[in-house]
């Protein structure tokens, strides 16, 4: 679905991701985890075209992603971040349907596809009307994950979804974005540096270390065959969170 | 997004509704006027002769002094004003020598400009001093001033700078005055009272001189050139309102030029000054009551004259604002972009701001001449950089997680900037934008100096003629209300316009958990 191809990025001197190879996989979790700064969040900013590679290139569909094709790639992308990322002057549907509404989409399909989402999402519809500075955190998360999903995109690209909420709340929300990507059965990629919500949520887990990709493999795979040291102390040190 | 559509509509009704009023008017003659109140007595007197004779007229009052006047009249801003044979000749003609009046006939035709016959008088300047003082120190004439180099002259900018002026007077008579002011005509008055000053420049005419019994020093030397009042008018004008306008000729000596003076400053008014020119010169004729033959002044109530004065001020702030809105919004969009174009229009914006307001109308003379257009420009200018400033710091201040948001969703740059970054950046727009119509409305009232009417008229008028009621009641007054107005309309925009989620604390802040989350969580943590 999408490759990155020799793909690196500098900031100056500063290198956020050397060179990589990686693949993803059509209609699965892919997770990206790793400490902070080594490169996870850089990968999914690429595959959005948000920031350009400095060498390599990113195929989507085997299209390479360049400024020509970003906004359609866009489009067929949903896009979720950290703490939701909600433009404070619209409200709940006013951010949910920004989009269709830029598109001219019929506003009959449109509202149903919202009603289905707020499901979907478990959102109260009697919240649509409210401005995200009236919502909970977790609210907030799911008003962002159906914005995301409103286009019914290709590819979910989750950055963090559920780093800024409380331990309740985003276990809550763990097991109900399972359930979606299950009922979804779309390609999705997640970043997370919780081995446990990647193991929860991901197929495949992509580990990161300084802008380098240590493995990539299932969580077994990970255990039982480790690449070097490195993925070795990574999951030792959040074995305790796994097991539980 | 609505908001927005309904602020456009807006804008378009308000540029429509002016370019009505604008293009409502009738072919008319425009007169101008200095800023003393001879000139604007003899403009009022021409205005109203005009008007007995069906001829519509505009009377430009207080435009500024001679080069002003004199540019308006060349770019035909204004088709006649009265002015002094003496000025002419040295300050517009700039000669050295001395000009017949058909020699100066000559010149002026040259710039498709007219003068009338002498009006009957002549009002040459004059240095004049409190009479005790002058006997005090022994002072009858020019030439006394040499033993008294310490004393203290206020005198007009206009006195101060031209050809004819204080230079030349100083030189003629060798005088060595260390101390000298520049100050406004009306106020050396009463700088002189109050001993602030010893001596000022004075026109031979000014009612004051009577009122505060001054002396005036005799020209022994003969400096003064004779200074006969004419009209100048454009030869592109008609020739039924030219032979209106010389109909004035030879019809006011010095002392009926005195009393209409001291009219005009009893009665703080120069409409009723006006009519007691019509009234004298009737009573010459007829022997009638003056007071039967008074005129029906053109504003009579102070209503419609402050509402006539607010109207044009309104109008003025409304067109400012429309256009620096216009211009200062992109401006400030271009600038909140990284880079040289950002700190060359904030840099530019800033020293523009720093310019002398009357210096910046001056600038625009030749290009603009003395019209409103003239006004607008120098407005435009100073309101653009709280408009310019706050747009860029608003745009500024959104933050990346929200900008890549709106690109990460698929929108487009130019909707990304009009859905998203305008919206949000809009609160701190608006307050740039008040904080413009607010010193715009204040800045406004300097915009009378080149004549352009408005609230700053009555304030010019009101020093004057020393009549604190005038530029409080008509001018101070409704400069204040009007800037309390449009800090209320404004108030009241930020509740259409603001959206409700931007008025709220910041959207982006986590809500504070509600009551049962709260047990929720200190029930787990227990576990």
């Amino acid at each position: 679905m999408i490759q990155l191809k020799n793909v690196s990025k500098n900031y100056g001197s500063v290198v956020a991701l050397c060179p990589t190879d990686l693949s993803i996989e059509k209609g699965k979790v892919t997770t990206l985890i790793g400490p902070s700064g080594c490169g996870k969040s850089t990968i999914l900013r690429l595959i959005n075209g948000l920031i350009l590679p400095t060498l390599g290139i990113i195929e989507f569909e085997g299209q390479i992603i360049s400024p020509h094709n970003i906004l359609e790639i866009r489009r067929r992308t949903g896009y979720v971040i950290q703490d939701g990322g909600l433009f404070p002057h619209l409200t709940a549907s006013q951010n949910v349907l920004l989009m269709p509404k830029e598109l001219k989409q019929s506003q009959t399909e449109t509202q149903q596809r919202l009603e289905e989402l707020c499901q979907l999402t478990d959102f109260p519809p009697d919240l649509l009307n409210n401005f995200p500075g009236e919502l909970s955190g977790g609210q907030r998360q799911r008003v962002s994950l159906m914005r995301a999903l409103i286009l019914d995109p290709d590819v979910l690209l989750l950055d963090e979804p559920l780093g800024a909420l409380d331990p309740i709340v985003r276990s809550s929300l763990q097991q109900e974005l399972k359930d979606i990507f299950q009922s979804l059965g779309k390609t999705v990629i997640l970043v997370t540096h919780d081995l446990h919500e990647a193991a929860y949520l991901g197929n495949v887990l992509v580990l990161l270390k300084s802008g380098q990709v240590m493995q990539q493999g299932t969580l077994e795979q990970l255990k039982n065959q480790p690449a070097d040291t490195f993925v070795t102390k990574f999951i030792t040190s959040q074995r305790s969170l796994i097991e539980i | 997004m609505i908001p927005f559509l309904r602020l456009k509509y807006l804008c378009v009704c308000c540029i429509i509704i002016l370019l009505l009023t604008s293009s409502i008017r009738a072919q008319e003659i425009t007169i101008g006027s200095k800023k003393f109140s001879e000139s604007v007595v003899l403009g009022e007197i021409i205005a109203h002769l005009l008007q007995k004779n069906a001829v519509t007229v505009e009377h430009k009052q207080r435009m500024g002094g001679t080069i002003i006047v004199w540019e308006a009249l060349k770019n035909g801003d204004i088709d006649l004003y009265p002015d002094y044979t003496g000025t002419i000749r040295q300050a517009i003609l700039k000669s050295e020598t001395d000009l017949t009046f058909e020699q100066m006939q000559k010149k002026l035709s040259t710039y498709g400009v007219s003068m009338t016959g002498k009006l009957g008088f002549n009002n040459t300047y004059a240095i004049a001093m409190k009479q005790d003082k002058a006997s005090n120190l022994g002072i009858q004439r020019i030439s006394d001033l040499k033993n008294h180099p310490s004393l203290t002259a206020g005198l007009t900018h206009e006195f101060l700078n031209r050809q004819d002026g204080w230079k030349s007077l100083s030189k003629h008579y060798n005088l060595q005055m260390k101390n000298v002011k520049g100050m406004a005509h009306e106020l050396a008055y009463v700088a002189l009272r109050n001993d602030d000053i010893d001596l000022m420049d004075a026109y031979s005419t000014d009612a004051k001189l009577l009122e505060f019994e001054l002396t005036v020093l005799i020209d022994d030397l003969e400096f003064f050139p004779k200074y006969d009042a004419v009209f100048l008018y454009r030869n592109d004008i008609d020739s039924k309102s030219i032979n209106i306008i010389k109909t004035l000729e030879e019809t006011i000596d010095e002392k009926l030029m005195m009393q209409l003076n001291q009219k005009a400053e009893k009665e703080k008014d120069y409409t009723v000054a006006a009519s007691l020119y019509f009234s004298q010169i009737k009573s010459d004729l007829t022997q009638e009551s003056p007071s039967n033959s008074m005129l029906t002044p053109t504003s009579a109530s102070f209503t419609s004259k402050v509402a006539k004065f607010a109207f044009q001020h309104l109008k003025l702030v409304l067109l400012t604002m429309i256009f620096a809105v216009l211009i200062g919004v992109p401006l400030g969009i271009i600038a909140s972009q990284p880079g040289i174009f950002s700190q060359l229009i904030l840099g530019i914006t800033g020293i523009i701001y720093t310019i002398p307001s009357l210096c910046l109308f001056a600038l625009f003379i030749p290009f603009l001449g003395i019209s409103e257009k003239n006004a607008i420009t120098a407005l435009v200018l100073y309101a653009l950089l709280p408009i310019v400033h706050n747009t860029a710091t608003g745009l500024q201040t959104i933050s990346v997680q929200l900008r890549e948001s709106a690109a990460a969703i698929g929108l487009k740059p130019s909707a990304q900037l009009t859905k998203i970054f305008l919206p949000m950046a809009s609160r701190t727009i608006l307050s740039g934008i008040k904080t413009s119509g607010i010193m715009t409305v204040a800045l406004g009232t300097i915009a009378a100096f080149i004549g352009v009417g408005g609230l700053g008229e009555p304030i010019l008028s009101g020093i004057d003629l020393n009549a604190p009621e005038i530029y409080i009641l008509q001018g101070a007054i409704p400069v204040a209300l009007l800037a309390l107005l449009i800090h209320l309309l404004f108030e009241l925009l930020d509740r259409i316009i603001i959206p409700r989620g931007l008025r709220q604390s910041d959207g982006n802040t986590q809500k504070r958990p509600k009551k049962d989350e709260v047990e929720e969580l200190l029930a787990s943590s227990a576990e």
